[in-house]
């Protein structure tokens, strides 16, 4: 971390007990500042489509900070294309904690929503979305969204939240067993949350404007999966930054014209490159420590390794039907790789491995995540089962203090150290 | 014999197709088999169930949180349960939720009787429920399905007394559950995610209505229970904390648990009751901290309930002076005031082997400083590891309370 990005973190954190609409301010112009900068000075090839969309959600996150009065906050599973189509900006947990975290000013945020008593085990990006909620940072949101899928931590933090702020609050449940019965009950609720917010906005959903949305979030869909399979046969030296880029792209920012220029962007960039056999070829579970230099260092920019993929970005890439858009947004909730057993997950890992042609797999274990956690060693046995080495690994994608930073480096670089004897 | 570890477990429907059930809620000695299996960081409670769940060769679970999901998940791979079922438990109370909690049940009686051919038995299925309206708190078992005149009188008893203390939160073990009980002077319930499953009244027509229509019935009711923190909606909660006979909340996280933590803060916040917080982790507890703990917790109800204490024995002799022994590990010390709170003597002596002895000392010293002699004290109050050993004390209270207590002394 640099000492720009020091002094502004240091910044922030120092105004947030006494003066948080100062901290907001400076968080707003910062994030406003970097967009710009990404937006108009960001490069070309892979780097000009990372700061493209760096400069997209730079404005989301802005835009969250300034003003607030049209933004809802929800979990990164949630189906952002029904706000889409009613002019609503998303505020997401694993943005707002990455980019708080990257701005060096988590720590305090942390150590607020602790201070409540809130378990210290509980998921880092939550963790920091209530404390910049709970000193005033972050403005009362027009209301909070989230579905059940896969994590407890979004009943527990979408509610607290909710009560903290007195905003409207809508749970969307996500059963466990995958099956059309599952999706009809999603999509009913779905629907119902549309009326929520035509409720709350005083406005009809535009019936053109979501299919128009979900056409787009299909487009998207297409072009990323696209992008994978050409993956399979070419080197791309991308960056756990940019494949949190494309969590965000294929998720929360589904449906936006950002988020599709982004998958068609990389995917014809995969379509120039070519393969490089010098490197290990690592496949990712879970989100990334994208602030942790000591990782980067090993798996992004040399000549030794690249990252394939993150599973999160291949979750849910299903067709959608713009003449369906609830029971599309529904199938995605419903069949993700992360609803059901653990088994689905597991398979799917093995599936990509196989088509991307994996040296090895990292199953990182976020902190507070049981969801990843119960299945790291499920997930190893499997995936050397099938031939694939398989790493896991403990740490915090944004919180700094949860971390053991030298034996997480000396942990991949013997896996790396350990593939490498195998060629 | 079916395991199960949640309250939400339909354990009536199991008993009406013939099946005992057992609540696998017990401490383990180490995580190291779950660990093997999982994660140091999953639940305590999910990682105590894994080993136990060997135990048993059928268990109904519940998808009730994350960590009890991936325990599913392990015991799935493992493949060595006769009989398995994830029970899905939506999280929403409303009538799309109680049809989805009726198709589940629906699915548990054809998926067991594919595995062990029974019928349901209509009348097993009404005794055990009427069994469960009268039950608030103990979690049923079988026996009680069995003899629910004995239970119904033991709830008598229960609703009769004056105060009652609560263990609230996370479940508690079955061996701290124990311990507590034996501990408090007072009834406790457990009103943990373990336990409180409450049904309401039989319909009238329930000989006669159609199965599809009893499991209804049973649906709503299994989704009227005071929901744990996994539900959406958690007002319910309230009646918890909001009853007029409740005494006291023993407040109880487990390690690697999250939901509990936001709902303490709830709590504590609420209700105007004494509160103890634990943690526990499944492993069996260090007994002494507790104790103190709870000790500490007792007199700060008594103190609310502003009921005379008793002294230990009555030495009234004066007025005006009032003694103080803190029995420490190291040292004891001693201190006489007035009725100004003023100190007007202190002593402090090496505690050694025998605690009795040194507290004699101290006593006497402070008593030389003054000129006077120990029966002249109106009280004597001890503190400390050894606030039980000392003859002379009038009365004890643990450290924890002198502390607080100390805090605000002016």
């Amino acid at each position: 971390m640099n000492s720009i990005v020091h002094r502004f973190g240091r910044a922030v954190s120092s105004q947030v007990p006494q003066n948080p609409q100062l901290s907001r301010n400076i968080l707003a112009a910062g994030y406003t500042l970097s967009g710009w900068k990404d937006a108009y000075f960001g490069g070309k090839g892979l780097k000009g489509v990372y700061a493209h969309m760096n400069a997209a959600i730079s404005r989301n996150m802005s835009h969250s900070f300034r003003d607030s009065s049209r933004s809802a906050m929800v979990n990164i599973f949630f189906p952002c294309e029904i706000l889409y189509a009613m002019d609503i900006a998303p505020v997401f947990p694993e943005a707002l904690s990455v980019y708080i975290v990257n701005s060096d000013c988590g720590e305090v945020f942390a150590e607020s929503a602790e201070a409540i008593g809130i378990s210290e085990s509980l998921c880092s990006y939550h963790k920091i979305m209530i404390g910049t909620a709970r000193t005033g940072v972050l403005p009362k949101p027009l209301l909070i969204a989230n579905t059940t899928l896969a994590c407890d931590a979004n009943q527990l933090s979408f509610r607290y939240l909710a009560e903290e702020y007195g905003s409207p609050h809508f749970i969307v449940d996500v059963p466990h067993t995958v099956n059309k019965e599952s999706v009809h009950y999603v999509a009913s609720q779905l629907k119902n949350f549309t009326v929520l917010l035509e409720d709350l906005l005083h406005s009809s959903m535009s019936e053109s404007k979501l299919r128009y949305t979900v056409d787009r979030a299909n487009r998207t869909i297409k072009a990323y999966r696209e992008y994978l399979n050409i993956r399979a046969r070419t080197s791309l030296p991308i960056s756990m930054t940019g494949e949190l880029f494309s969590l965000v792209a294929t998720h929360v920012f589904l449906g936006t014209p950002e988020s599709e220029q982004y998958a068609i962007a990389i995917k014809e960039l995969a379509q120039k490159a070519s393969p490089d056999r010098r490197k290990k070829r690592i496949l990712w579970l879970h989100t990334l420590p994208n602030w942790q230099d000591s990782i980067r260092v090993l798996l992004e920019n040399n000549e030794r390794t690249e990252i394939l993929a993150s599973d999160m970005t291949y979750d849910t890439l299903i067709d959608m039907d713009p003449e369906k858009p609830y029971e599309s947004m529904a199938e995605r909730l419903v069949y993700n790789i992360n609803n059901g057993g653990a088994q689905r997950r597991i398979d799917a890992a093995i599936a990509y491995a196989k088509k991307l042609h994996a040296d090895g797999v990292i199953v990182f274990g976020q902190w507070g995540c049981k969801q990843t956690m119960g299945m790291s060693q499920l997930a190893k046995m499997a995936l050397e089962e099938e031939g694939f080495p398989t790493l896991v690994l403990d740490g915090d994608g944004c919180d700094p203090r949860n971390v053991a930073d030298g034996q997480m480096a000396t942990r991949v670089n013997a896996f790396l150290e350990q593939l490498e004897a195998s060629r | 014999m079916i395991g199960y570890t949640c309250k939400y477990t339909p354990i009536e429907l199991l008993y009406a197709l013939g099946e005992t059930t057992e609540l696998l809620n017990h401490e383990v000695t180490d995580f190291e088999y779950a660990e093997k299996w999982t994660h140091p960081n999953l639940c305590c409670h999910a990682k105590a169930f894994l080993l136990h769940s060997s135990e048993l060769n059928e268990l109904v679970l519940i998808n009730c949180c994350d960590s009890i999901r991936r325990a599913y998940d392990v015991l799935l791979a493992q493949k060595s349960h006769r009989f398995l079922f994830l029970f899905d438990l939506p999280h929403i109370d409303d009538g799309c939720g109680q049809e989805n909690v009726k198709k589940e049940l629906v699915r548990l009686t054809q998926r067991y009787i594919e595995y062990h051919p029974v019928s349901f038995d209509r009348q097993r299925f009404l005794k055990a429920c009427r069994a469960s309206s009268v039950s608030s708190f103990d979690y049923a078992s079988d026996a009680f399905f069995e003899a629910p005149s004995e239970a119904t009188s033991k709830l008598k008893e229960l609703d009769s007394a004056a105060t009652f203390i609560a263990i609230v939160g996370a479940r508690v073990s079955q061996e701290l559950l124990s311990t507590i009980k034996e501990k408090v002077p007072y009834p406790v319930i457990d009103a943990t995610c373990g336990g409180n499953r409450h049904l309401g009244l039989l319909p009238p027509n329930a000989e006669n209505i159609s199965f599809d229509e009893l499991m209804d019935w049973y649906a709503k009711e299994l989704l009227h229970f005071i929901p744990c923190m996994r539900m959406a909606n958690i007002e319910p909660r309230r009646a918890l904390w909001e009853n007029e006979n409740l005494c006291g909340i023993i407040y109880n996280t487990v390690k690697f648990c999250d939901y509990y933590s936001f709902d303490y803060s709830r709590v504590k916040k609420e209700a105007s009751l004494p509160i103890l917080k634990i943690e526990s982790d499944f492993t069996p507890q260090t007994e002494g901290q507790l104790s103190t703990r709870l000790e500490a917790f007792l007199e700060n109800i008594q103190a609310r309930q502003k009921k005379p204490q008793k002294p230990k024995k009555q030495q009234l002799r004066h007025s005006d002076l009032f003694g103080g022994i803190d029995s420490g590990s190291t040292t004891t010390k001693m201190v006489v005031i007035d009725r100004n709170r003023k100190i007007l003597a202190s002593s402090l002596v090496s505690t050694g082997a025998q605690t009795q002895k040194s507290a004699q000392k101290a006593l006497q010293e402070t008593c030389r400083q003054l000129d006077i002699e120990p029966v002249d004290l109106a009280s004597i109050v001890s503190t400390g590891y050894g606030r039980n050993n000392i003859a002379f004390a009038t009365d004890s209270k643990t450290e924890i309370t002198c502390h607080a207590k100390g805090a605000f002394f002016s």
